[in-house]
């Protein structure tokens, strides 16, 4: 095969609005897939990121209290709602084959909407040391055993936990105090009020959706929890005894269905909404990007085949002095090569200026070759083909076409 | 004799249309799909950003510096922004009695949202109130999960003008007279009553039977002005009034936490947690400037620093902050931008097909403005052409999202104002893609074109 560059540049520079837009199209091209690719690939990795607890014999209970009392009976509503769920602990920790049993004030599973605080940290002189969004959740004295948290420095408190005591994950205690070790016995306030006292941190778990910001700053309040109706169980279940465990807790539970909301399901971050969330963003933004790469292919493909039919006679001529088929396919695809190589760095700078955009409102994201590379391997193929197909059919051409307009 | 002209071009750029269907179908094809997405992504911004609702004009709304303004400052600029924004926006409960108390207000409405058990209840007694609850009767359906409720007061509906399809607000009389009365949602008046027979019945809250006096006639906007920190959530389910959050212990579904409070439900109500929005209505300056000099009797000895808006003035310091879904507006803009490119390469191939019959054109004596006119027609027909059908696009898409994504259940539909607005940006980008394709073509003299005859 004789490739001649020389011939392909000047045909190149007799049409440089062809060329220009090409150029153009493919750097828009490998600029906007990278860009959806990118986006979509965060929504699916940020809805994947693990929980951090060992799931594999949770299960949750969600339960609302209304504190109902039937007609005659009188009472505190505040007292019924709190002895209710006392209650509903009772009922959970006497089935069989529960393990471990602990109340959360909320967890990844929840589906309401909250807020992260502000926590600081604090010298021996009371001034403050550092500041860090966190995410504070209550919990009780089986949060270990129920959790299965990997303590990396301190303990849960053996005896009862004080009202203040509280227990910081890795990443929060580093932020706030530099490391785990330090944090030990340091003092924390949320606001201007009440030290709270870390008595432990551990390795780091994600207690709420994870598109919300610091998810690894999580700490764990050991006091007693306000008054809440909704009230969340953790419930881990002896080894390979999970289902059973579902089913005997929801007929345990069952006589309360018809009056209040008691939810038993086995904890599964997968199976959550911010799961959803991010694999149907990610579907969604994947077809855009499939969509884009079949138009771009559609219009390369449209306008290759007639650039090349109007090229007719000079393959013609090229085909009469001498040109193998091969050498016609070999002009075109190079052609085409050339191009496509200039979009491409066209678009891949694009796609860094995108990427610097979308840095802006979506946190911690990270620029990842890689899909860059498959968005210019798409549109590598597709140029390819678009231009294929006319070549083939260019290659065909009878050299006795060059004389039938002489 | 200029609508003449145009309509004899007209005529001839549709002829052209026919003459070369391949392309023409797939510029058609192209346009429709980048102009789908176009139209996807702008039907989102618009939920977040369009236009300033019409609300009551004497709406104004008091920002208190709080005890953590600092600590809540901490959140500006980042992805927990909503917490500024809610920290800034609402108060604490006793600083919302503070606020509530001066009467000078033609209308006002505090509101929170918290989480309630709701189901239907029996059939309304004749005398309109509501039938009593019997736990556990098999003439109730067993309650769902917990439900997205509002306590507002009378006046909220009318400040934010919240149409009802069905019934009408509570009133002033029974507010203060404590009846046990609630507006629903569309959506959750289509649920508990797919039959529309909602209005006078009874349905249960935490078990405590409220009356049906209203459904409203569309879901909430993607923006509630009322508060403007939940935006994105689920919307509001039912609207129940101020006073009714003490005995059914309602607990604010996302407080800002400032302090440590007790566990009892009166430790949250006496504590700084913030979690209530008040907004009130001075339609008068002399209105204003009493509730300022009552603001400056009342905050001004606690030695808080407070800031009395209106509403335009409210969302001038409070920007909608920025998110994703501008970025993805931004990004289809290109992507339509990058179909004009495609359409100018189909058309210059267009051109190039059609060489001849431009030169027989030109060689008969046209002159070139006549067919750079008729190449920008066909142009604006294709584009436009494919806006119109990028509702084809658009529609699944919308779809795709309410059933598989739904991080919201506030439904996207597509709007005729995005529709409008998808069909001009194709327009003039088809047009404006098309200016060089239709230069090329009618600037090539009859001599190359019929030059290789």
């Amino acid at each position: 095969m004789n490739l001649e560059v020389g011939p392909l540049l000047r045909t190149l520079r007799r049409q440089p609005g062809v060329l220009t837009l090409f150029v153009l199209e493919i750097a828009a091209g490998v600029a906007t897939i990278s860009s959806l690719l990118i986006s979509g690939s965060w929504y699916l990795h940020v809805a994947r990121r693990p929980s951090g607890l060992d799931e594999e014999n949770l299960i949750m209970i969600s339960t609302y209290s209304t504190g109902h009392r039937p007609a005659g009976h009188g009472g505190d509503l505040e007292t019924a709602v709190l002895a209710e769920q006392a209650s509903d602990r009772e009922r959970t920790r006497a089935t069989a084959d529960v393990e471990a049993v602990t109340q959360l004030s909320t967890c990844v599973l929840d589906d309401r909407w909250s807020y992260p605080s502000l926590f600081s940290s604090l010298r021996a002189d009371g001034t403050r040391l550092a500041e860090e969004v966190g995410w504070g959740i209550r919990a009780d004295a089986g949060l270990g055993p129920a959790l299965r948290v990997r303590f990396v420095a301190g303990a849960a408190p053996a005896g009862g936990a004080a009202s203040t005591d509280v227990i910081l994950t890795r990443t929060f205690a580093e932020g706030l105090f530099g490391s785990a070790a330090h944090a030990i016995g340091g003092a924390v306030v949320s606001g201007a009020d009440e030290k709270l006292k870390v008595v432990g941190v551990i390795e780091d778990v994600r207690m709420r959706m994870p598109f919300m910001p610091n998810g690894a700053n999580v700490v764990f309040l050991l006091g007693p929890a306000p008054l809440d109706h909704e009230a969340r169980l953790i419930v881990r279940a002896r080894p390979g005894r999970r289902d059973a465990l579902v089913a005997a807790l929801r007929a345990a539970f069952a006589p309360d269905a018809t009056r209040r909301f008691v939810h038993v399901r086995t904890f599964d971050s997968t199976d959550s909404i911010h799961y959803r969330v991010g694999s149907g963003l990610f579907q969604l933004l994947g077809m855009f990007g499939a969509m884009l790469g079949i138009v771009v292919l559609l219009g390369a493909l449209a306008a290759t085949s007639f650039l090349v039919a109007q090229r007719t006679r000079q393959i013609g001529i090229r085909r009469a002095l001498g040109a193998t088929r091969a050498d016609i396919i070999g002009y075109f695809l190079l052609e085409s090569a050339l191009a496509t190589t200039v979009g491409s760095m066209v678009g891949v700078a694009g796609a860094v200026v995108l990427y610097r955009m979308m840095r802006r409102v979506f946190m911690d994201l990270a620029l990842d070759f890689r899909l860059i590379g498959l968005s210019l391997a798409l549109l590598w193929v597709a140029s390819i083909l678009a231009t294929l197909v006319p070549a083939l059919r260019a290659a065909r051409v009878s050299p006795s076409v060059a004389s039938r307009s002489l | 004799m200029a609508l003449q002209l145009f309509t004899y071009h007209a005529r001839l750029a549709v002829k052209s249309l026919r003459r070369d269907p391949g392309l023409s179908v797939t510029i058609v094809t192209v346009m429709a799909v980048v102009a789908g997405m176009f139209f996807t992504a702008l039907v989102h911004y618009l939920r977040f950003y369009g236009p300033l609702p019409k609300l009551a004009p004497g709406l104004h709304h008091v920002e208190v510096s709080q005890p953590a303004g600092q600590v809540l400052g901490a959140f500006a600029g980042t992805t927990a922004e909503p917490n500024a924004i809610a920290g800034r926006l609402r108060v604490s409960y006793p600083i919302y009695r503070r606020l509530s108390g001066s009467h000078i207000p033609a209308r006002e409405a505090g509101t929170f949202r918290s989480r309630l058990l709701v189901r239907r209840g029996g059939p309304a007694s004749p005398d309109g109130a509501a039938a009593g609850s019997q736990v556990g009767s098999s003439a109730t359906a067993p309650p769902g999960r917990p439900r997205n409720a509002r306590f507002v007061n009378a006046d909220f509906f009318s400040l934010f003008m919240l149409k009802l399809r069905d019934g009408a607000p509570w009133t002033h009389e029974q507010e203060a007279h404590g009846d046990a009365v609630v507006v629903l949602s569309k959506r959750l008046g289509a649920e508990l009553f797919p039959h529309g027979d909602g209005l006078g019945a009874s349905v249960l809250i935490n078990e405590v039977p409220f009356r049906v006096v209203g459904i409203c006639a569309d879901d909430q906007p993607m923006v509630p002005e009322w508060d403007r920190a939940s935006t994105g959530g689920p919307q509001d389910l039912l609207y129940l009034p101020f006073a009714w959050h003490i005995p059914l212990l309602a607990l604010p579904e996302m407080p800002i936490h400032v302090s440590p409070v007790g566990t009892a439900y009166a430790d949250l109500l006496a504590s700084d947690e913030i979690f209530v929005s008040y907004w009130l209505d001075l339609p008068t300056p002399q209105a204003r400037r009493a509730y300022e000099q009552y603001l400056a009797a009342t905050l001004g000895p606690l030695g808080v620093t407070y800031h009395l808006r209106d509403f335009a003035g409210l969302r001038a310091a409070f920007p909608a902050p920025r998110t994703a879904v501008s970025f993805f507006l931004f990004l289809t803009l290109v992507i339509l931008a990058g179909g004009g490119l495609i359409m100018a390469r189909l058309l210059l191939a267009k051109g190039i097909a059609r060489g001849d019959e431009l030169g027989i054109f030109r060689a008969l004596g046209a002159p070139r403005r006549a067919l750079f006119v008729r190449q920008m027609l066909e142009a604006a027909l294709l584009s436009g052409l494919g806006g119109a059908l990028s509702v084809l696009i658009a529609a699944p898409q919308a779809i795709f999202y309410n059933v598989v994504v739904a991080d919201t259940d506030i439904p996207l539909h597509l709007t005729p104002t995005s529709f409008l607005i998808t069909l001009a940006a194709t327009l003039t980008v088809g047009v404006l893609f098309a200016l060089y394709p239709a230069w090329w073509a009618a600037s090539r003299p009859p001599t190359i074109s019929l030059g290789r005859h």
